[in-house]
């Protein structure tokens, strides 16, 4: 074997050796990119327009729901809050914001949504817009967008029924997780948002080792 | 020292399947919460894909009346939506100096009509503009002929075009687009929305759909049509 052949082995080796070891070892964790956020232009509780994505974006954690189910606008605030708090004592309290998309758009007109969220008392914490548009919007931003399945109301006495789910929106648009929102904790949501700053700001050779996660699937367990 | 050379041969490849083997069996899923991401969109979204033999398209389940408009024609007639019951219509939001998607899906829409023959006499396609600055009444008369001169432009004031946008969901977006004889491009968005004879909001079909699929979807909502009307009479 000449010399420069067992060079080239010695390096495919080595090769083989360092990608072996970066899938196992996992040296850096990232988030997956689940899918595009879908772009939309809905309204805010002061009827103004919204569109996403917009540059410079924070990352944005999504909510779904209905004003009228007062329970469940009662989670949410304590989920914001906790979150707020969690967030805020990791230092990520101004990188990120939180929109909540309604799925009940014959119901939550701005108006409504701006009565509910006064109701909400929101005082402090990152910045939460509540959004509203027309059916077919909610349909294809909430439903084909966000993959969040819900129902019309079956009657206009009770909110329409629909997954509980917090999307995860990374400042490029893209989804990057989604739980159900009984179960996902601070913990977990301070987790995130370290890793997409991390990978946000990554530059040069370190931005290669990160694009190396990804196509190793280094996602955190 | 070829035996060296075939053990390390070895090595490698016992490294890479190994390496394989791991990421296949312990890669988290990428959805923790075990909820379905966009794109499989079966029992998720709010939009159902239908059964496999009744519409590829994403059905709006339950129907519901298409957001009525109303708006200028090439031709400088009025159109209004809701006067076209009784027809198929395939809505669509483009503009002219669009690159690739609108001039692909309008091409489709040409082909597509062919095939439908005298069938497709029941079918509406329109296509209204997200670029009200760049296109005019004409010019929009000369696009829409390149392609089929049956097919509706329509165009609007700015206040008109954007209510209708708002209430179809239809994100639009300039970009400066520099070095481009252009000047700028428009993001938007590329689905088309079906509507059936009764003017209910039925289909959404995304970009790139085989032309056989949207055939097949145009053909079953004229049928749908046609049984209504004769069980009417």
């Amino acid at each position: 074997m000449s010399r420069n052949a067992r060079f080239g082995l010695g390096a495919l080796i080595a090769l083989a050796v360092l990608i072996f070891g970066f899938a196992v070892g996992r040296p850096v964790k990232v988030l997956p990119r689940m899918a595009p956020a879908p772009p939309f232009e809905l309204l805010d509780a002061s009827g103004t327009p919204v569109q996403a994505p917009k540059e410079g974006n924070p990352i944005t954690f999504y909510l779904f729901g209905a004003a009228r189910d007062e329970q469940e606008m009662q989670r949410i605030k304590r989920f914001y809050e906790e979150a707020s708090r969690a967030l805020a004592e990791a230092g990520y309290g101004d990188k990120v914001a939180f929109s909540f998309i309604t799925v009940d758009p014959d119901h939550d007109t701005p108006e409504t949504l701006r009565q509910a969220t006064a109701a909400l008392d929101l005082r402090q914490g990152p910045p939460f817009t509540f959004l509203t548009g027309s059916w077919v919007a909610i349909r294809m931003v909430v439903g084909t967008g966000f993959g969040v399945y819900f129902e019309p109301a079956r009657d206009k006495a009770s909110p329409p029924a629909h997954d509980r789910a917090v999307v995860v929106v990374d400042g490029n648009h893209v989804i990057r997780a989604r739980y159900a929102f009984d179960q996902v904790d601070t913990k977990t949501l301070v987790r995130d948002v370290n890793l997409l700053l991390k990978e946000a700001e990554a530059k040069g050779a370190t931005r290669w080792i990160y694009e190396g996660a990804h196509l190793f699937l280094c996602y955190p367990r | 020292m070829r035996r060296l050379a075939y053990a390390s041969l070895l090595l490698i490849a016992v490294l890479l399947l190994a390496g394989t083997l791991y990421w296949g069996g312990l890669s988290p899923s990428p959805d923790p919460a075990g909820l379905t991401r966009p794109g499989t969109t079966a029992a998720v979204s709010g939009l159902q894909r239908a059964g496999e033999a009744s519409f590829y398209g994403a059905t709006l389940d339950p129907p519901r009346a298409a957001p009525d408009f109303s708006l200028a024609d090439q031709h400088g007639g009025r159109f209004r939506l809701s006067e076209q019951k009784g027809d198929v219509v395939v809505l669509f939001f483009g503009y002219t100096s669009c690159p690739d998607v609108c001039p692909g899906t309008l091409a489709q829409y040409r082909h597509v009509k062919r095939t439908l023959g005298e069938e497709a006499e029941r079918v509406q396609f329109i296509f209204v503009t997200v670029d009200p600055e760049r296109d005019s009444r004409e010019r929009l008369y000369e696009y829409i002929n390149l392609f089929d001169p049956e097919f509706k432009a329509l165009w609007g004031e700015l206040e008109e075009l954007q209510a209708v946008w708002r209430a179809y969901g239809v994100y639009v977006e300039k970009v400066d687009a520099p070095g481009s004889s252009a000047g700028y491009l428009v993001n938007h968005t590329s689905v088309s929305y079906v509507i059936d004879t009764d003017g209910n909001l039925r289909l959404i079909h995304l970009y790139g759909m085989p032309d056989d699929q949207v055939i097949h979807d145009l053909k079953r909502l004229i049928a749908e049509g046609k049984s209504d009307a004769e069980g009417g009479a």
